[in-house]
């Protein structure tokens, strides 16, 4: 087995994260785009709210722009999709120039999308290269470990995201259960206290959403 | 020929607690054709690891970290050495010393100095020894001894300008002046017989010998003086470096005693 | 001289030659693999793509050989000068050397003194940057033993290019430049003094952070950074995610020796590592390339270069350096004072193209303060003449257009010294300059070398 450093560790889990982070936010995205279209104007309103960031868009068009393309607005996507790049390009050695490449094709396509006068479709290139990137972590990185890593970030950042949006506690559930069984093959430091609190709170009829997500972010790392 | 008896005391007391300290000492005498060192205990503290090493100018080197919290940090350093084993050190030949005919960003001359050169007329006084006395003389003449004018990063200029300074100040610029008329000289750290502070003073090579001058005092370096490094500036030999984690200030006590064992 | 159009045969229309190299394809995919180099501007960290052109330099087979005997005779030269520096100073004390060109200038490191490295190696990679005059002769430029980049993007290249038009590479027999990472890790095995071997990086905001990490990608050493890297009981370990130490026994290091130790060089640097100096010096881990080497690459030791090879070798040199006067010389000064307008004038403390000036590009008055800095600082220049360079075409805009190139080569040493068949060759994209530096705009071909 290689070598890596808590550095290192630490980005491959945020770099599951972000990923995770923009795809599910893209396609959220198109959703709430696609009833903006012609029933509610203020869906976005509600938007900002289930995700917990500041509604600062003016009107529909301004929610459009900036949360899917301002660098200057810290919660948009392409600010997610940089946090992703910013960790994935000091991880070329663990990851590999070729499954690098897609965090790169994305950063491209998201520029793209942002210049194109149909950023949906602009956009979907973007979720194409994450895809890519997951399908290339899972086929062509060899260390278990590394692997196990990002996709423990990945499961971390759906849960959060999912109970944020308080959807059905089956799909939450299922996801949970897919991070218990990878959380070991990460070999990454973590609270088994809290991950069996976590699998605990998503067994209730009733979820207690705010408790799940505030658990979850403290699963991984020194926090424990 | 003197047997002296010495204490080196250093504490650097800190305003909160510090970790991560990594550590570089020159701080213990060596063997030299002018002195022997005998019977010598060494403790540093707090707890540490620590490794020993001879660096590029000659000098004994600890070098070590302690991680654990400390609110100070120092060295404890006492032994016997006999002095004036000789009037001067061996050296190589002058190909060898090159390093130390030229200025350091410390010793490099400005106006002030260079005027001061100029009045000097050197170039009527033949050996190096010759020179070096009459710079030695000259400066004691220009510059006065006083402290707390000038501080650890002062250069031979500023020092120059302010016309008084320390024993450092003092070296610095003599090195400056033998430095412009291509004469090889170093930095010494050092103690001197009585109780105090650490010294400095300097040293010249000429035909292969290393001349202790002590131009704070005026006088050519005998067996009062224990020498522990010495380097091309101050730079070189400081007897205490080190780097940590914490937001502190921090104070520097420096005892140093030396005095003669005299037979029963 | 060999060019490429003995390889594909008379230059046809510029678009079927594109299409033939395939141009788009190429910058596509080095763009993909974020082949790029950091700059800043404004005090702005920004990464700008290394523009490729795809034309190759081609160096035919006889040709590349006298170049590798020259090159492997120099490096030779110049390691035997740094540890003689280091040690006896013999070059010195038989005035070959004056003693002021390796005391004054920065890049003689007294704290390097009577250190010996591993393997006696002290440069382990050097790039030698060279340039071919009209005449076909070619000539050294530059000696580089510090931490010379550039590899990489000739490497990448290559492999994109090869997947990109095929067809270009049937029966050319040229030398495969993609063995870079086997060479670079004999090098780095070779010197190591036991455990894992590692590339220093000082982090992403460093112009060369894509070879970095490529380079450990491709070695397989472990890309690090100075914090994950500490110095305990003697020996320097690397600290694992889960607390374990793991010897390290060599490092590539790609910072400079300023920043490399704050125990030892500069107090401030936050981004080295304590104390790994003082275990270099016990002959506990392998630092490539060496510290001080900066004492062999001054552009005022330039000049003796020459002088190193038949000093240390008993051998005439193999490869000219440009005609170079040494202003400190009375009779060179002289001449300087009298050609001035035929010479470029070089200040031996700057590098990457700057602090070069050309005498007939200077107005009355800028040459007359010149002159008057010149006499007062004989030491701190070189003048030299200016080279009649061979052009190189490029293509632009769907146009073929004549440049100034240089040529990095590279020369790594292990058990023996080895030259990289290929080089990275940099051209100026401006028409009237001669400054082919990366760092000002330039770019860059792939360099083939052929093998009959």
């Amino acid at each position: 087995m290689g070598i890596i450093s808590v550095e290192n560790t630490d980005r491959l889990y945020w770099l599951g994260r972000y990923t995770e982070r923009v795809y599910s936010t893209i396609r959220i995205f198109e959703a709430r785009f696609d009833s903006m279209i012609d029933v509610d104007d203020l869906e976005y309103k509600a938007f900002c709210e289930s995700q917990d960031i500041p509604n600062v868009y003016k009107s529909k068009e301004d929610f459009s722009k900036r949360y899917c393309f301002s660098l200057e607005d810290e919660n948009s996507i392409i600010s997610n999709l940089m946090r992703a790049y910013d960790n994935a390009i000091v991880l070329r050695e663990e990851i590999g120039s070729d499954t690098l490449s897609y965090i790169q094709l994305a950063v491209y396509a998201m520029n793209q999308a942002a210049i194109s006068k149909a950023p949906l479709i602009g956009l979907q290139k973007v979720t194409d290269n994450i895809a890519a990137f997951w399908g290339m972590a899972d086929d062509a990185i060899d260390e278990s470990s590394i692997r196990n890593m990002i996709r423990v970030g990945k499961l971390v950042e759906r849960i959060d995201l999912y109970a944020r949006l308080k959807e059905p506690s089956e799909r939450i559930r299922r996801e949970a259960r897919r991070l218990t069984n990878r959380i070991d093959k990460s070999t990454m430091r973590y609270s088994p206290k809290i991950l069996a609190h976590v699998n605990y709170l998503v067994q209730l009829d009733e979820l207690p959403y705010e408790t799940l997500i505030e658990s979850v972010e403290k699963l991984v790392g020194d926090n424990s | 020929m003197k047997t002296l008896k010495y204490g080196y005391h250093m504490k650097l007391s800190f305003s909160g607690a510090v970790n991560n300290h990594r550590f570089t000492l020159k701080c213990i005498p060596h063997d030299t054709d002018m002195q022997r060192i005998e019977k010598m205990a060494v403790s540093v503290y707090p707890d540490n690891i620590t490794s020993e090493n001879i660096d590029s100018y000659g000098n004994i080197t600890l070098f070590g970290y302690t991680n654990e919290y400390h609110n100070s940090f120092g060295f404890d350093i006492t032994g016997i050495a006999t002095t004036g084993l000789s009037d001067y050190e061996k050296s190589k030949e002058l190909h060898q010393v090159g390093m130390y005919r030229y200025q350091t960003s410390i010793t490099r001359p400005g106006s002030k100095i260079y005027s001061f050169y100029d009045a000097l007329g050197l170039h009527k006084i033949h050996s190096s020894t010759e020179k070096a006395l009459h710079i030695m003389k000259r400066l004691s003449d220009s510059f006065q001894y006083v402290q707390g004018c000038t501080g650890m990063e002062t250069t031979a200029e500023e020092a120059f300008s302010e016309g008084a300074g320390v024993c450092q100040d003092y070296a610095h610029i003599m090195l400056s002046l033998c430095r412009m008329e291509k004469i090889p000289c170093r930095y010494v750290t050092g103690m001197m017989m009585g109780e105090g502070s650490s010294h400095a003073w300097v040293e010249i090579w000429d035909d292969k010998k290393w001349i202790g001058f002590d131009p704070t005092n005026m006088k050519l370096v005998n067996d009062e003086y224990i020498k522990i490094s010495n380097g091309r500036d101050f730079s070189d030999c400081l007897v205490n470096q080190g780097i940590f984690t914490g937001n502190v200030t921090q104070l520097q006590e420096i005892k140093v005693i030396v005095e003669e064992v005299l037979d029963e | 001289m060999t060019s490429y159009t003995d390889i594909f045969g008379k230059k046809g229309r510029v678009e079927d030659m594109e299409l033939y190299l395939g141009a788009g394809d190429v910058n596509e995919q080095l763009a993909r693999y974020g082949v790029k180099f950091g700059i800043y501007k404004n005090n702005e960290f920004k990464e700008q793509l290394f523009p490729f052109d795809m034309i190759p330099r081609v160096i035919d087979n006889k040709e590349f050989g006298y170049l590798e005997k020259g090159l492997k005779q120099r490096v030779t030269a110049l390691n035997l000068f740094i540890e003689d520096i280091y040690g006896e100073k013999r070059i010195v004390k038989d005035g070959v050397v004056p003693e002021e060109f390796i005391y004054a200038g920065s890049g003689y490191l007294s704290q390097c003194e009577g250190i010996r490295p591993p393997k006696g190696i002290y440069s382990h990679i050097s790039g030698i940057d060279l340039v071919q005059g009209k005449n076909g002769e070619w000539y050294i430029l530059e000696d580089n033993l510090r931490i010379p980049s550039g590899a990489s993007y000739p490497m990448i290249a290559r492999e994109i290019s090869r997947r990109s038009s095929p067809d270009l590479f049937k029966g050319k027999h040229i030398e495969d430049n993609r063995n870079y990472a086997e060479l670079l890790r004999r090098t780095m095995d070779h010197v190591s003094v036991g455990g894992h071997t590692v590339i220093l990086t000082p982090g992403r905001y460093n112009a060369a952070y894509f070879e970095h990490s490529y380079l450990a990608e491709k070695t397989g050493a472990h890309l690090v950074s100075g914090s994950e890297l500490i110095v305990e009981n003697d020996h320097l370990y690397f600290i694992d995610y889960s607390g374990r130490k793991e010897k390290v026994g060599a490092v590539y290091r790609r910072i400079s020796d300023e920043y490399l130790d704050p125990m030892n060089f500069n107090r401030e640097s936050v981004i080295g590592i304590p104390h790994i100096f003082d275990i270099y010096r016990k002959g506990n881990v392998a630092l490539i390339n060496a510290p001080g080497n900066g004492v062999a690459d001054d552009k005022g030791i330039y000049y003796f270069v020459p002088k190193m090879i038949s000093y240390y070798l008993g051998e005439e040199p193999i490869l000219s350096n440009a005609p170079t006067y040494l202003p400190y010389y009375e009779e060179d000064m002289k001449y300087v004072l009298e050609h001035f307008d035929d010479l470029v004038l070089k200040d031996v403390a700057e590098a990457g193209g700057y602090g070069v000036v050309f005498g007939n590009k200077m107005t009355r008055e800028e040459k007359g303060k010149f002159i008057e800095m010149l006499k007062a600082e004989p030491r701190r220049f070189i003048a030299q003449e200016v080279i009649d360079f061979l052009d190189i075409d490029i293509i632009e805009k769907g146009q073929l257009l004549p440049r100034k190139a240089d040529l990095r080569a590279f020369v790594l040493m292990a058990d023996e010294p080895m030259v990289w068949k290929s080089g990275l060759t940099r051209f100026s994209r401006n028409p009237d300059s001669f400054i082919v530096n990366s760092s000002q705009g330039g770019g860059f071909k792939d360099t083939w070398v052929l093998s009959q």
